[in-house]
């Protein structure tokens, strides 16, 4: 059965517990509404929308926080007059119609009247708080409203929770179905169950909710395949850069700048890119430990210090370049500054080379010498970005702190032989849009891309 | 000086302040959990109990050994309290209990 209607649910609970993190998070949006530390930080109902091919299917709106539930409680049980028995929402009725609704207890007001609007409400628990009384009230004030109510335990990730207490005093209160759900390190599952375990309270809104499931699998494996593709086509780009400067020592040092800064800003322009396809902003990466400071990686690239901290063996480049019989190589931190005749040799097999330089060109060559980009620096790009990528992925859209970068093993990337694309990337360097004159829509570019999108 | 006890459920509240409306204490001290978030319904209380005494202070715990308080949230307690006008410090009030002095 299709539902005509988007599902509806209210967000709900203390105040400080994460409604707008949780949010943030299940609208991957992290400009959504505001979050402090401060209580009180939400004072009105804010919403918004999950479509899936533009048919609008769940509705969210984000509440108040409740503040004062055992003086609310208090007052609803004097609602009822002498010889009179109220039922819940009965009693919330009279509650909402009189003037405490719009004075003292406005806040609490808010949340009633929206989770009485909506379908059922998400109940979020701050699960390092030690259940108190004022939790306890405020269920049984939200529980009067007559609609499904699904807890959702914040906070998990932290060493401090509380999980088995909330579990047990959920069950007293005749709640038993509950999920556990970060809203800064979203288990990755953690949306899939969410949504789950609503289908159970909501019978009817199952087909909605499988769409929604099934919606944000296929996203999440899109976006996957293009954050690799973006990190594909910086290695590329970057593989087959190459420049030819005349071997003279101010030149030489000149080039060595300019294209140390090109590939600064390639790794750059990468780093947003991702930022953007797993929507954060480049101020959200700031305070965060995405490893990332200001949007920008805080240790440059050309530093030997930032090879020995991602574990990258040096050297690689000279070694490679000693095989092919290239001895005049240099290594100037991070290029490799070669003999022009030479310099497709080390990289893709001379034949290769001369075809694709052809004569013209390869005489021209001569009293110059080529610039590229060393292997060590391909690998440091593929390590940082991929590591970047990780924790972009688990990340929650809720811009707090604490996230745990799990350690990246990416040993074929740090010692192994690089992937087959780059090394023909090397004699290619029309494939490199950081090279005058790129071919980027060339085939076999493509074909290499897509081979390289795999290896990552 | 009396133990007023632990205030958790609305029962221990009301109790309390009917106690402290009958017979206000000249001196009142409240401790308190930074921990815990300083919401509407807390401050109202601590305001309450206060109209009930001739001098309230506040005891704003310090954290358990080993651990430390959220600075924001202790933020939040000092900024709330200063607007009740209420004093507060993270030391035992307890000399100050027995002889109106520190």
């Amino acid at each position: 059965m299709a539902m005509t209607e988007p599902l509806k649910l209210a967000v709900v609970g203390h105040t400080n517990v994460g409604k707008t993190s949780l949010l943030r998070t299940l609208t991957r949006d992290v400009g959504f509404g505001e979050v402090s530390h401060r209580p009180s930080t939400t004072r009105h109902v804010e919403g918004a929308r999950l479509s899936v091919d533009g048919e609008p299917l769940l509705e969210l709106y984000d509440t108040p926080g409740l503040e004062d539930a055992i003086a609310l409680l208090d007052y609803l049980e004097r609602l009822e007059r002498p010889g009179e028995r109220l039922d819940g929402p009965a009693r919330l009725a009279r509650f909402l119609q009189g003037s405490e609704a719009r004075q003292r207890f406005e806040q609490e007001a808010k949340v009633l009247r929206q989770l009485l609007a909506s379908n059922a409400g998400l109940y979020v628990i701050d699960a390092r708080e030690p259940v108190l009384a004022k939790y306890r009230d405020e269920l049984e004030v939200l529980a009067s409203c007559g609609k499904p109510l699904l807890p959702v335990l914040n906070f998990v990730a932290s060493s401090q929770h509380r999980e088995p207490e909330w579990r047990e005093a959920l069950a007293r209160l005749g709640l038993h179905a509950l999920v556990r759900f970060d809203s800064v390190a979203p288990p990755e599952d953690g949306e899939r169950r969410l949504y789950e375990s609503l289908a159970l309270l909501l019978e009817d809104a199952r087909p909605a909710l499988q769409r929604l499931i099934d919606d944000q699998q296929a996203q999440r494996q899109a976006r996957h395949h293009s954050g690799k593709r973006l990190i594909a086509e910086l290695l590329l780009d970057c593989a087959a850069c190459r420049r030819s400067v005349v071997a003279e020592p101010a030149a030489e040092a000149k080039a060595i700048e300019a294209l140390r800064q090109d590939v600064r800003q390639r790794e750059q322009r990468c780093v947003e890119a991702l930022l953007k396809l797993y929507a954060f902003r480049r101020e959200d990466a700031h305070a965060s430990d995405l490893p990332l400071l200001d949007g920008r990686w805080g240790d440059d690239l050309f530093n030997p210090e930032t090879l020995k901290l991602l574990g990258v063996r040096l050297g690689s480049g000279v070694a490679a370049g000693a095989a092919a019989g290239a001895g005049v190589d240099l290594l100037v931190g991070g290029l490799t500054l070669g003999a022009a005749a030479l310099a497709g040799a080390i990289a893709g097999g001379a034949l290769q080379t001369a075809r694709n330089y052809g004569s013209r060109l390869m005489g021209k060559l001569k009293g110059q010498r080529e610039l590229t980009v060393d292997d060590t620096v391909l690998r440091l790009l593929a390590l940082r970005q991929q590591q970047l990528m990780v924790a972009l992925d688990n990340r929650g859209h809720a811009a707090q702190d604490s996230i745990r970068l799990g350690e990246l093993d990416e040993k074929a990337w740090r010692e192994g032989k690089l992937p087959e694309a780059l090394i023909k990337a090397r004699a290619h360097p029309q494939w490199s849009t950081l090279n005058p004159g790129a071919r980027v829509n060339q085939a076999e570019r493509q074909e290499q891309l897509e081979a390289l999108v795999l290896q990552i | 000086v009396t133990d007023a006890g632990v205030l958790d459920s609305r029962e221990s509240r009301n109790k309390l302040l009917e106690q402290l409306s009958r017979f206000p204490p000249a001196r009142l001290a409240i401790a308190c959990d930074p921990r815990r978030s300083p919401d509407r319904g807390s401050l109202a209380l601590l305001a309450e109990l206060a109209r009930n005494a001739g001098a309230t202070r506040i005891w704003l715990l310090q954290a358990a050994p080993g651990q430390a308080l959220d600075a924001e949230r202790l933020g939040d307690w000092h900024e709330a309290l200063d607007r009740l006008g209420l004093p507060h410090a993270d030391t035992s009030p307890l000399t100050w209990l027995e002889h109106g002095h520190d």
